[in-house]
């Protein structure tokens, strides 16, 4: 199981972890602003929508 | 032959309780891109409920991709009872590990999560093998 510390803190935000994958280290409410911290072809850091802690997902 | 393992993801959700907290999710990494462009890297929920992929518009952007010169799709679900409008775009490439392919993506500005659904994403593996006790995804190309 692959744990992001403090990744409640983050639900509805645009995200980058770490090179890692264990720690964000850019969150924001837009995606361009995370965008933007990526650093070319060659930089594999995930960027994603932190899902919300309200809901329930199903088809 | 090739075969991929990847982790579940904790991430927020409501738990078995019914309350705001983090549950386990099957969320595979992967890089896309669009005609030789820019490469990056996301993640997305495998779906076998969903049709087809479907990944939040903001993600053109990122691709160079125009979203409304996509082929006009109308998108429903549990979730919202007025289909959501999406647009469909061909050509993209997935990146797995040492496995890639191109396929087919709706985009759609109201969708947060990308969902990665049966046509597009899992008819490209010969098997994917979800092992809920090891929390642990095994997708076989």
């Amino acid at each position: 199981m692959k744990k992001i510390k403090d990744i409640e803190k983050y639900e509805n935000k645009w995200v980058v972890l770490n090179e890692r994958g264990t720690e964000v280290v850019k969150a924001s409410n837009s995606f361009k602003d995370v965008f933007k911290v990526l650093k070319g072809s060659k930089d594999k850091r995930v960027l994603f929508k932190v899902p919300s802690s309200n809901l329930v997902y199903s088809p | 032959m090739g075969l991929i393992s990847q982790e579940f993801v904790e991430l927020p959700g409501i738990d078995k309780k019914g309350k705001p907290g983090t549950i386990l999710r099957p969320v595979v990494t992967f890089s896309m891109n669009y005609k030789r462009g820019r490469i990056f890297t996301t993640n997305g929920l495998l779906d076998s409920g969903a049709d087809y992929n479907l990944f939040p518009g903001e993600y053109c952007y990122g691709l160079g991709v125009n979203i409304k010169k996509g082929i006009p799709v109308e998108i429903g679900g549990i979730g919202s009872r007025v289909p959501l409008k999406g647009y469909r775009h061909f050509g993209i490439k997935i990146f797995l590990g040492e496995y890639s392919f191109e396929t087919y993506i709706d985009f759609c500005m109201e969708q947060g999560a990308a969902l990665l659904g049966r046509e597009g994403f899992f008819n490209k593996f010969k098997s994917i093998n979800f092992k809920h006790q090891k929390n642990i995804v095994i997708l076989e190309y």
